[in-house]
């Protein structure tokens, strides 16, 4: 909108795909939206076929939905769709959630083909599986051959996140994807994994990051969330974190028919996974019968160890850094840039992608005249 | 409460080594005896001599060991006796705080003879006893061994628990090392690059 003579800028035209857009990553109805602007639901709905705003709807628009004006003149270039996710709790999240999800992504995913123009991240560097991978022992090869690729031994990872970003995932906090969504990723231009922020088992953050790794080197262009997809994941995810080798030969003797947990914390806060990711790993090897694995289990159910399990507070939290160290690059007017190039707004950043923008070093100070 | 030491500051031949392999492998032996007693045939009768029957066992192995010179089987009785470095000991089942076997403490044959050949011991006489204890925990009972020294008078002169540390049947003797992964570090991109490409070439032109 040019600011003197109030008119939409010339050339450029109102896109109602970016409202639409806006919208949904706002996790807005139409008939909110409607209310907000103070016309009927079906003006809104209009707005996003074909109708022009006017110049205080925009304004308006722009508050609500947390953007720049610029954002809703530039075309929607390629939208997120949901088959591209790969969502995990399919049953739990609702659709109208998992569009919001998808809305933001794509909102993130604008924010990184800006900052791209600006910054170079690590170059996208694992091999992603053609053929369809079947059978157990298959999935253990290929999380092998994952490791032997990227060189990091049969060893358990300090960091599963850095793991990631080492090879060019990018790794994202959204600030709405609660327990209903869990993690999920996909690969447009960048391959991206979007944490569930509010998991506080360093464990099962660990293993779902894993877990979508396994998606994106087994999954490229397969509708997952069917339990055959997820449950290959989870294969993968223990054969990354737990390599049959090295992990065979620590796993402990069984203390007469218990299994000797003292012994099985050291096991955890070593490999960094959860109890039942221990057992369920030992009894995919074969070093736990059934019963034994369901002993195990049980041990745990009746000591309330589901969500939070014993010990977790001595395994460190992970937390994404490449996108924020990206950020921290920037000085102000190139993240201003940056901002422009994506139709966001700093407050949007920070709140929904959870990242620390670049601020004005210059304050406003009040003036001491009058007190002289 | 008196501050008690380990076994070897009254007796130095109770080392910390051998007692560790002594107490881990008793330890091993009663847990797989635990384990084989767990049927719903068994009883307390089944469950209390099975692993006694066992302990014994892993002993004798023991004694036949080439490795272990300093470790015998002195006795084959009930009362069996294990010989550590020459420290006659016997291994009792009971609470080591409360125990219910008091004439447990008395010396056996064997020791008696023991003390007679060699008159008073560096160690006081010191009588040595291998407490085995459960916590009889049904989630999975956790034995505990200690080695009680006593005095003539049957005073606990001597008294350390044992730190079990299960014999893990292992593949390999070292662990992988934790892979470090490092921080991956974004760039700036240099916009000027090509510029600077376009003056270096005009300079080789002059």
């Amino acid at each position: 909108m040019n600011d003197t003579t109030g008119l939409l800028p010339l050339g450029d035209e109102f896109s109602p795909d970016k409202l639409r857009l806006a919208r949904c990553a706002a996790g807005r109805s139409l008939a909110e939206i409607g209310e907000l602007l103070g016309v009927t639901r079906q003006y809104a709905h209009k707005l996003e076929i074909n109708s022009i705003p006017n110049q205080s709807q925009l304004r308006r628009l722009c508050e609500i939905l947390k953007v720049q004006e610029g954002f809703f003149f530039s075309p929607r270039k390629s939208g997120v769709e949901l088959e591209q996710c790969h969502f995990r709790s399919v049953r739990t999240s609702t659709q109208t959630l998992k569009k919001t999800i998808a809305a933001q992504v794509e909102m993130f995913e604008l924010l990184v083909d800006e900052l791209d123009k600006e910054v170079a991240f690590p170059a996208v560097n694992f091999h992603a599986i053609e053929e369809p991978v079947s059978g157990a022992g298959k999935i253990e090869q290929v999380a092998e051959r994952f490791r032997r690729e990227q060189g990091i031994g049969l060893g358990p990872l300090s960091s599963v996140t850095k793991l990631a970003e080492k090879i060019g995932v990018l790794v994202v906090n959204l600030a709405e994807a609660d327990d209903r969504v869990d993690a999920f990723s996909l690969f447009n231009k960048r391959p991206l994994i979007v944490r569930n922020t509010s998991k506080v088992n360093p464990g099962r953050q660990r293993f779902d990051l894993a877990h979508e790794l396994g998606h994106l080197v087994m999954h490229q262009g397969i509708e997952t969330g069917c339990h055959a997809t997820e449950e290959q994941a989870n294969q993968f995810a223990s054969a990354l974190l737990m390599p049959r080798a090295s992990f065979a030969a620590e796993f402990p003797a069984m203390k007469g028919k218990y299994l000797n947990w003292p012994a099985l914390k050291d096991l955890k806060l070593r490999w960094k996974v959860s109890f039942k990711a221990l057992i369920y790993r030992a009894r995919a090897l074969d070093l736990l019968t059934a019963e034994q694995a369901k002993s195990g289990f049980t041990y745990l159910a009746r000591k309330g160890f589901t969500k939070h399990e014993e010990f977790d507070e001595l395994i460190p939290m992970e937390a994404p850094l490449l996108v924020q160290r990206a950020i921290d690059l920037l000085d102000l007017p190139t993240w201003n840039r940056v901002l422009a190039g994506a139709g966001l707004t700093s407050d949007m950043v920070e709140n929904q992608f959870m990242l620390k923008v670049p601020a004005s070093p210059l304050r406003l100070v009040k003036s001491t005249q009058g007190q002289a | 409460m008196p501050d008690y030491q380990h076994p070897s500051e009254l007796e130095p031949r109770l080392s910390r080594a051998h007692l560790d392999v002594v107490c881990n492998n008793l330890l091993d032996s009663a847990y797989k005896a635990l384990e084989a007693t767990s049927t719903e045939d068994d009883t307390n009768w089944t469950k209390g001599i099975f692993p006694y029957g066992r302990i014994h066992g892993r002993f004798k192995r023991l004694h036949r060991d080439d490795d272990l010179p300093w470790f015998k089987l002195v006795n084959n009785t009930l009362d069996y006796t294990i010989s550590i470095d020459g420290v006659l000991m016997q291994v009792v089942t009971d609470d080591p705080d409360v125990r219910k076997k008091a004439y447990r403490v008395d010396k056996n044959v064997v020791e008696l003879y023991h003390d007679s050949l060699l008159g008073p011991a560096e160690d006081g006489n010191v009588t040595w006893r291998l407490y085995v204890d459960s916590d009889r925990n049904p989630d999975g009972p956790k034995l505990t061994v200690s080695i009680l020294g006593f005095d003539t008078n049957r005073n606990v002169i001597s008294k350390w628990i044992h730190n079990y540390e299960p014999l893990v049947s292992v593949r390999t003797t070292e662990l992988s090392p934790v892979v470090e992964i490092d921080d991956s570090l974004p760039v700036r991109r240099d916009k000027d690059a090509a510029q600077k490409e376009t003056k270096d070439a005009d300079l080789k032109d002059e």
